[in-house]
C-alpha cells in the first residue's frame, strides 16, 4: 500500500461510528466519535453510484467548498475519506450538529423574543458575509439548512448547490434555491446573478422567524411569483428597472403594495426596514451581507441573545422519543430534502423510487467496487 | 477563493516520483506527462471548454503523478478522469459520452500515425522543415501543442479517417467504467485536494501594475532567443521578427508551463511573475523592467532564484531534446504507452535487454 491509501485508512480509523442517525436517497448520516480525542462528529456518507455522470456533482461541490470555508457560522468539514470496497462511498466528516432552525421554528413550545431572532440573523449574516467575501454563492439557504450546534450556534450547511461567483459573463442555472426562498429574478429566469439571491432567502428566513410559518409559500413556480406580488406588490419599472427584459418575464396582474407593518405588527421600525431591504425587487439595490451586518437593526436594542442562551428543544432524550414513533426516525438535519435536488435525483433515477437491482447489475457494481478499492 | 493554497509537491516527491521508483526513467516520465497534458488540451479544445477547465485538468493530472506511478495507472484513463473531474469543478459540465468520444478520436488518430509513420522518418522531416519551430511561432494560444486540435502542417494530407464507435459498443461502456473509476481514484489519491488556483488572472493584474497590459513586443521567429540555429543571414531583420502583445505571449507561456511540473512546485504568483520575466527576457530586444530602487519581482514577493527555476523548466520544453520536442518527434508513438500494460511490457523489455547487455559485458 502506498501513502495515499495509508493516509485514507488512517483517517478512516480515527473515527468510530456509533449509530446511524439518518438515511436519505443520496446520503446517510452517522454519529461517530474521534477515537483519539473523543470529539463527537457526524459522518455524512455519500453513496457513490456510478451513474451516467460519475461522481455526483453535489458531492464534489460540497467537498470543494467545505474544504476552503472556515468560519464559526459555517459548518466545518474535519476530514474526508473514502470507504467500502463493496459499496464505494465518500465520507465527509463534519462537526456534530443536532438540530436545525426549521425544527426550532416548528416547535410550538418555544417562544422567540426579538433578541433571539436578532441573534440568529446576526449569525446567519456573519456566515453568509464570509461566504460571499470568498466569492461563494450558497444558493440553497432555508431554515432547514441552518444547523444549530449543541451550544446553540447557528451554522450554514449543505453546499451541494453552492458555486463560485464573480465572473461577470458566467451563465448560471436559475433552477436553484428552494422555491419559497427563491428570489424573483431567478423565477423570471435570470442566468447571471449574484450574491443578492442569497440575501432574498435571508429576508424570507427573517420573516419566517417572526411569523413562525413560511412567509411566501408558493404552490408552484408560477404561483410563487403571484405569492410574492400579493405580499409585496407587483414591481413597477421604477422599483425594478429592466425586469421586463428577463427571459421569462410576462405581463403580471397588478397587486397593490401593502406596508410590511400590517403583517409584522410587533416588529421594530429598524427590523421592518431590514426586512424591506432584503426583499427589494431590484437585486442591485438589495442589502448586501456586509451592509446587513451594519444595518441599524443590528445596532439598536434589544441586543442579540448570546447563542448559549437561545431557545432550544427541551432535552435530547425527549426528542428521541418523539421521533421514535413516527416516520421521522430516519430524519436528520444533515440530510437535506431540497425539492430541487429530489427532483433532479428522481429524474436521474428514471424509474423514480428505489428500484430493485437485477442480479447481473449487482455483480457489475461489485466489480466496479473492487476496481475502486485501493489495491492496484 | 483565496483561503486555500495550492497543494505543492515535496522535494522528495519531485526527486523520487512514484514512477521513478518503479523503474521508469525520468525522461520517459517527463514525456508521458507532456503527452497527457497535450491530450487534455486538445480534447478540451475539441469539446469547446474554456481554458481554465483545461488548465485545472492538467494541474490535477500533474499532481496525480506525484502520488502515483505510470506503472499502476493508465495514462489514458487519468487524462480522461482529470478532464472530466475538472469540468465538474469548474462548473462547465460536459457529457461523459462526449469526453469519451473525443479521447477515442485522439487516440485512434495517434495510433494511426504511430503505425503509419515511423518515428525516425517523422523526426527527419521535422528537422529538415523545421516544422515544429514554425508551429511554435505560429500559434499564439499555445506555443507548442496543437492547441486547435488540428495537426501541424505536413500531416493533414495523411489518410486518417475516424471510425466512430457504435452507440452501444462494449468499448464505450468500458471507457465509461474507466473514467468513473479514475475520477474517484484521482480524488482519493489527491486526498480530495482538488482546489486549483490558476495564475492567469494574477498575471494580468501584475501586468497592469507594471503598465505592461497594452505593451507590444517583437519576438524572434525562433521560439526563444539564443536557442537553435542562427537566423538566415539573407533575411531582412524585420521579416524575421514578429509583433505580439506582451500579455498574449506571457499568457502563452503560462499555458505551456502546464505541461511542466511547475504548477505543482510553485505558488501561482511565482508562476505569474515568471511568465512576465520570461516574456521580457525573450523579446527582441529584451525589455527592461524596473530594477531600482528594488527589482520589480520583489514587489510581488518572488525571488530571482524562483524566476530562474520556473523559466528553466519552461524553456526546457522548447529545446530540441526537451520533453515537448521529444514528444513531438515521436508523435503518436507515446499513444502506445497510454495503457499501463504497455508501460509494464516496456519496462520488462528494458529489464531483459539490460540483463542481456550485462551478460554480454560479463562474458
Amino acid at each position: 500500500m502506498d501513502t495515499a491509501a495509508t493516509l485514507n485508512l488512517a483517517i478512516r480509523n480515527t473515527y468510530a461510528k456509533i449509530e446511524k442517525v439518518g438515511e436519505g436517497t443520496y446520503a446517510s448520516v452517522f454519529l461517530a466519535k474521534n477515537v483519539k480525542t473523543g470529539q463527537k462528529v457526524a459522518i455524512k456518507k455519500i453513496k457513490v453510484v456510478s451513474n451516467a455522470n460519475g461522481m455526483d456533482m453535489t458531492a464534489i461541490r460540497e467537498v470543494k467548498f467545505l474544504a476552503e470555508l472556515k468560519h464559526c457560522n459555517v459548518i466545518q468539514m474535519l476530514d474526508v475519506f473514502s470507504s467500502g470496497s463493496a459499496n464505494p462511498s465518500l465520507n465527509l466528516v463534519l462537526e456534530f450538529l443536532d438540530t436545525n432552525l426549521e425544527a426550532l421554528i416548528k416547535d410550538r413550545d418555544l417562544i422567540f423574543t426579538s433578541a433571539d431572532i436578532k441573534s440568529w440573523m446576526a449569525m446567519l449574516c456573519r456566515g453568509l458575509e464570509y461566504c460571499h467575501r470568498h466569492w461563494c454563492l450558497h444558493r440553497d439557504l432555508k431554515p432547514n439548512n441552518l444547523l444549530i450546534s449543541p451550544e446553540g450556534e447557528l451554522k450554514i450547511a449543505d453546499f451541494g448547490l453552492a458555486r463560485e461567483c464573480g465572473d461577470p459573463g458566467a451563465r448560471m442555472t436559475h433552477q436553484v434555491i428552494t422555491r419559497w426562498y427563491r428570489p424573483p429574478e431567478l423565477l423570471l429566469g435570470a442566468r447571471s446573478y449574484s450574491t443578492a439571491v442569497d440575501m432574498w432567502s435571508v429576508g424570507c428566513i427573517f420573516a419566517e422567524l417572526m411569523l413562525r410559518t413560511p412567509y411566501l409559500p408558493g404552490e408552484s413556480d408560477a404561483d410563487q411569483l403571484t405569492t410574492i406580488f400579493k405580499a409585496l406588490g407587483t414591481p413597477s419599472e421604477k422599483d425594478w428597472p429592466q425586469h421586463k427584459s428577463l427571459p421569462d418575464s410576462v405581463q403580471f396582474e397588478q397587486y397593490p403594495r401593502q406596508p410590511l407593518g400590517y403583517l409584522f405588527s410587533a416588529a421594530s421600525p429598524e427590523a421592518l426596514d431590514f426586512l424591506a431591504k432584503c426583499l427589494l425587487y431590484d437585486p442591485l439595490k438589495r442589502l448586501g451581507a456586509n451592509e446587513a451586518l451594519h444595518h441599524p437593526y443590528m445596532k439598536t436594542g434589544p441586543a442579540p441573545t448570546p447563542f448559549k442562551l437561545l431557545p432550544r428543544h427541551p432535552t435530547k432524550a425527549n426528542n428521541k422519543e418523539e421521533r421514535g414513533d413516527g416516520e421521522q426516525s430516519s430524519w436528520h438535519p444533515l440530510l437535506s430534502d431540497s425539492t430541487e435536488k429530489d427532483k433532479a435525483r428522481k429524474n436521474a433515477e428514471a424509474g423514480g423510487k428505489k428500484r430493485k437491482l437485477e442480479e447481473s447489475e449487482i455483480e457489475e457494481r461489485k466489480r466496479i467496487a473492487r476496481k475502486l478499492a485501493f489495491e492496484t | 477563493m483565496p483561503t486555500l493554497l495550492n497543494t505543492l509537491a515535496t522535494e522528495d516527491q519531485l526527486a523520487n516520483s512514484p514512477s521513478r521508483r518503479d523503474g521508469i526513467p525520468p525522461h520517459l516520465e517527463d514525456e508521458l506527462r507532456v503527452y497527457g497534458c497535450q491530450l487534455i488540451q486538445q480534447a478540451g479544445v475539441l469539446l469547446d471548454l474554456p481554458q481554465r477547465t483545461m488548465a485545472t485538468a492538467q494541474v490535477l493530472y500533474q499532481r496525480f503523478w506525484f502520488v502515483s506511478s505510470f506503472k499502476h495507472f493508465c495514462l489514458k484513463d487519468i487524462c480522461m478522469g482529470s478532464l472530466f473531474l475538472s469540468t465538474k469543478l469548474e462548473e462547465t459540465p460536459s457529457r461523459l459520452r462526449d469526453v469519451i468520444n473525443v479521447f477515442d478520436f485522439l487516440f485512434q488518430r495517434a495510433l494511426h500515425f504511430s503505425k503509419n509513420k515511423p518515428a525516425q522518418e517523422l523526426g527527419n522531416t521535422r528537422r529538415n522543415l523545421g516544422a515544429w519551430r514554425e508551429d511554435l511561432a505560429g500559434h499564439d494560444q499555445n506555443l507548442i501543442s496543437n492547441s486547435n486540435g488540428r495537426l501541424s502542417p505536413g500531416f493533414e494530407a495523411s489518410d486518417f479517417t475516424y471510425a466512430p464507435r457504435s452507440y452501444f459498443s462494449q468499448a464505450f461502456y468500458d471507457s465509461k467504467d474507466a473514467i468513473v473509476i479514475s475520477e474517484m481514484q484521482i480524488l482519493k489519491r489527491l486526498g480530495f485536494n482538488v482546489q486549483v488556483n490558476l495564475p492567469f488572472a494574477t498575471m494580468v493584474n501584475y501586468l497592469q501594475l507594471l503598465g505592461l497590459a497594452e505593451e507590444v513586443v517583437f519576438i524572434s521567429q525562433q521560439p526563444v532567443a539564443g536557442l537553435g540555429q542562427g537566423r538566415d543571414a539573407s533575411a531582412d531583420d524585420h521579416d524575421s521578427r514578429k509583433k505580439v502583445g506582451f500579455a498574449q505571449r506571457a499568457w502563452s507561456f503560462l499555458n505551456d508551463a502546464l505541461q511542466t511540473p511547475v504548477y505543482c512546485l510553485f505558488a501561482p504568483h511565482v508562476l505569474a511573475c515568471s511568465a512576465i520575466y520570461l516574456t521580457a527576457m525573450t523579446s527582441e530586444p529584451p525589455l527592461s523592467l524596473p530594477l531600482w530602487p528594488e527589482p520589480w519581482w520583489r514587489l510581488f514577493d518572488v525571488s530571482r532564484a524562483e524566476l530562474r527555476v520556473v523559466s528553466a523548466h519552461i524553456l526546457r520544453l522548447y529545446s530540441e531534446d526537451g520533453p515537448a520536442g521529444r514528444v513531438k518527434e515521436r508523435w503518436g508513438g507515446l499513444a502506445e504507452l497510454a495503457e499501463k500494460s504497455a508501460v509494464r511490457k516496456w519496462l520488462e523489455g528494458r529489464e531483459t535487454s539490460e540483463r542481456g547487455e550485462g551478460m554480454i559485458q560479463r562474458f
